[in-house]
């Protein structure tokens, strides 16, 4: 009897076993689909998702390239060659008020909030990129303000390769990926370098008492280097990962931080970002899941820049050894944990989310020198020889550190096949500034098999940088202790309708109001401009795509309008340039992606910006680029031949004018902007096995 | 007919660059799925084969890696050359022909397609909402005398002509 007992308790569990077995796995599989975004029409998110079979189709080298087609996404560049997103129409000059994540990694930095250092990262090592305009700090905490991009880098389902690029412009980006110890440890590795010949514009000497501006500097070369170095690891096991990665950029000063492009370009500035992330994952129950993360960042600016010549006297002399020299270098570490909860059933997908961290700058200085001037200290040789400035001189006021402790919970709730809601919350505490609370709702309704409707409510914010509120540089960086953080209400509905089996459009209608807009103000007295809480700015606007789909091509065209407005008021008007958001309102986009047969495809896309508006002065012209390619395939050997901007069209960026020196005087570009790279040429190779 | 609409639209796009997703989706439901076989004697021993018309080739041998990743026995044949004996089979391929589905039912095992597209010559395929389901063709499932363990009729959705 016993025995018998036994046998069929034995069956019961196995049974169970196997069901519970089986529950997990449809768990699981329903978080791949949730994380790779394959179910993302159905899914209470609005999330652009560019796969890798697009990306090496498109012929992008770096990750910008593979943003520039996403709808409301126009790509942009400071004077120092900073490059820039505008997304929505929202241009913030070094800070592009997202969060960025490398496979889900933040990379963002506290020090100015920005991440430009990545953004020349190869397109050859990405999988994927998952692109968010909703505002999510229910998810991803303070940051993911106007939205989410996460680059998800190659794994182990792509065989190893090398990839080998060259374009006529003096760019050179080699890449290989490799697995190793059946394919648990993946190793990634670049190198890009880029020098192209640009010529800038003549800048100008402007002065507000007089309102005169006199040619200052012409014709000289931009100082266009960059140069990147890229190494990332991850060790794989079963419930558990590591991962390390290694970002570093160098860069030339381009058209000049203060609008003059300096005559000898002997100096660059140099970003290090290098992270370690330990994940343990593991299932409870089949039902629920725990996710832990430790890591640490750390991060170093550390460079130069040539800004004016100290005496104005440049049309005498031309000596580039009276530029008045700035720098600094910062080091920043922080240290996180972050555990997530994850419960499933048939109508709930709940999280949980715990964060901790800790940062602070440390071993930081500010260099400001006159080269002609040598050991003489004044009020512009302030250290002499490069002497490293610290205490009240400092570019950042010390003893400062950030600890952030924040936990929050999201539900998305499956009501039916037809109906889904999400619905969220999250508590952030900040110890320079206090707490912030986010919430989130939305819904999915499919009203037929072909037409879904989604209606999206975000309420997010941003934590001021420690630029933003500690900096005391004499260029363009004051910060302001007394800043709040900027918050965001965004609504978005989305309409997705399958005309055919092969046709797709998507139109979404956005608005959102960024409170306690976090700009810089003139103070009139000094002719710094200050950051401060300006009021409110008004984002709103729609796109509209289209997709066709056939067996040898994929067809996308896309509009988006950008009506974005301030509500606020600066104290020198008719001259105030926040009048003038610096986007262009509509943008066109189209691409088509032919394959002509297994062994070659080819690929012609389009971009158009219309013009934008300026103070003043004449407004930039439209911008348009048509770029094509041709690739084909050679056993393990991929070849793709390119042209970007085949019309040679004279594309430039809108570039805004210098701080006020000596409460009067600023620099400024003719026309207030600084060219594109031109027609483009390229060849790429890549070797697979 | 609504139905399978509805499904070939959600699965649509995955023709288009989703594949490797789509493939470590299945590689990872369908071996816990052959164990709700109720028949199935060794449940830790367990043969795939995956059947591939030719165009398909490269997916096939993915699909037989991931599988293998999950501890799978996993024999490849292209339809053409007959079918191996296994304990389940994963049909790589838009279409079956009429003879080539009926010899396959007669084996009494299940058949997993990879293609949405094949939910018509397959017993199981799985469904893309906000959730992953399995998604179950009773016709063909009775048709080849299978019985599965009753959980999975719990979760799954059914597929109607």
């Amino acid at each position: 009897m016993k025995k018998i007992l036994l046998v069929i308790l034995s069956i019961f569990f196995a049974f169970a076993s196997e069901n519970e077995d089986f529950l997990q796995a449809l768990n699981e599989v329903s978080e791949i689909a949730t994380q790779t975004k394959i179910n993302i029409d159905k899914a209470p998110s609005n999330v652009d998702v560019i796969r890798r079979d697009f990306i090496k189709k498109s012929g992008a080298k770096t990750l910008l390239d593979v943003l520039k087609y996403i709808p409301g996404v126009e790509l942009s560049m400071s004077s120092s060659g900073k490059k820039e997103l505008i997304i929505r129409g929202n241009k913030s000059t070094y800070r592009d008020k997202i969060k960025f994540m490398i496979n889900g990694v933040e990379v963002t930095n506290n020090l100015y909030t920005n991440q430009f250092y990545y953004y020349n990262f190869p397109a050859s090592l990405i999988k994927r990129v998952e692109f968010t305009k909703t505002p999510d700090s229910v998810l991803y905490g303070g940051n993911a303000f106007l939205g989410v991009i996460n680059i998800i880098t190659v794994d182990e389902l792509e065989d190893d390769f090398v990839n080998f690029y060259i374009s006529n412009k003096k760019e050179y980006v080699g890449s290989l990926f490799k697995k190793f110890k059946n394919d648990k440890l993946l190793i990634d590795a670049y190198y890009s370098y880029s020098k192209p010949d640009i010529t800038a514009p003549t800048s100008y000497l402007a002065d507000i008492k007089t309102y005169t501006a006199i040619p200052y500097r012409s014709g000289v070369k931009a100082h266009t280097l960059e140069k990147n170095i890229g190494l990332g690891v991850t060790y794989k096991e079963e419930n558990y990962n590591i991962k390390y990665r290694l970002q570093f950029y160098e860069k030339g000063n381009f058209f000049g931080i203060s609008r003059i492009t300096p005559l000898k370009h002997d100096k660059t500035i140099k970003l290090i970002h290098q992270y370690l992330n330990y994940n343990y994952s593991k299932y409870l129950q089949y039902n629920l899941k725990n996710s832990f993360d430790a890591g640490v960042k750390y991060y170093i600016w550390d460079g130069e820049f040539r800004t004016i010549p100290y005496d104005f006297n440049e049309t005498i002399d031309n000596n580039p050894d009276n530029d008045i020299i700035a720098g600094a270098k910062v080091n920043e570490i922080e240290y996180y944990l972050k555990d997530s909860l994850r419960y499933e059933s048939d109508l709930h997908n709940i999280v949980f989310v715990f964060e901790t961290k800790y940062a602070k700058p440390f071993d930081y200085y500010y260099l400001q020198y006159v080269e002609s001037m040598n050991g003489v200290q004044n009020a512009v040789n302030l250290g002499p020889n490069k002497k490293h400035l610290t205490g009240d001189k400092n570019a950042l006021k010390e003893g400062i550190h950030r600890f952030v402790y924040s936990f929050g919970a999201q539900d998305l709730i499956t009501l039916n096949d037809k109906f889904s809601l999400i619905g969220g919350a999250r508590y952030d505490d900040y110890n320079d500034f206090g707490s912030k609370i986010s919430y989130k709702l939305g819904g999915v309704y499919n009203f037929s098999s072909r037409t879904t409707f989604k209606l999206l409510f975000n309420s997010a914010y941003r934590v001021p940088s420690w630029v933003e509120l500690y900096s005391k540089s004499a260029t363009d960086f004051n910060g302001n202790e007394d800043l709040k953080p900027e918050t965001i209400d965004m609504l978005e509905a989305i309409f997705i309708k399958k005309i055919t089996d092969k046709d797709k459009i998507k139109l979404v209608y956005f608005y959102g109001v960024n409170r306690d807009y976090i700009g810089r103000k003139i103070d009139l007295s000094t002719g710094k401009r200050i950051y401060e809480n300006l009021g409110d700015y008004h984002i709103r606007g729609g796109e509209f795509s289209y997709d066709r789909y056939d067996e040898k091509y994929h067809f996308n065209f896309s509009y988006s309008l950008n009506k974005n407005y301030y509500d606020f008021e600066m104290n020198i008007k008719g001259i105030d340039y926040y009048d003038w958001p610096g986007n262009r309102e509509h943008l066109i986009k189209s691409f088509l992606n032919y394959r002509f047969n297994e062994k070659c495809s080819a690929f012609v896309g389009s971009v158009w910006g219309s013009k934008i508006k300026t103070p003043i002065i004449k407004d930039i012209n439209p911008y348009f680029t048509l770029n094509a390619n041709v690739n084909f395939k050679y056993k393990d050997y991929d070849f793709r031949v390119g042209v970007d901007n085949i019309t040679n069209h004279k594309n430039y960026y809108w570039i805004d004018p210098s701080d006020l020196i000596a409460g009067r005087y600023f620099f400024e570009f003719d026309g207030a902007k600084v060219p594109e790279i031109g027609r483009k040429i390229y060849l790429t190779i890549e070797k697979s096995w | 007919m609504k139905r399978l609409i509805l499904f070939l639209l959600i699965c649509f796009s995955f023709l288009f660059g989703n594949m490797k997703e789509l493939l470590l989706i299945e590689s990872k439901l369908y071996p816990k799925i052959v164990r709700l076989e109720t028949s199935l004697k060794d449940k830790e021993q367990i043969t795939f084969a995956v059947l591939y018309e030719e165009s398909e080739k490269e997916n096939a041998y993915e699909m037989a890696k991931l599988l293998r990743k999950q501890g799978i026995n996993v024999k490849i044949a292209p339809l053409s050359q007959g079918i191996p004996n296994a304990d389940a089979y994963v049909l790589m391929a838009k279409k079956v022909c009429g003879n080539t589905l009926d010899n396959l039912l007669k084996k009494r095992k299940l058949i997993f397609g990879v293609y949405p597209q094949s939910i018509e010559y397959s017993i199981i395929n799985v469904y893309i909402g906000v959730k992953i389901k399995p998604l179950i063709n009773p016709y063909l499932l009775k048709k080849a005398k299978i019985s599965l363990s009753p959980i999975i009729f719990k979760v799954a959705k059914i597929y109607e002509k």
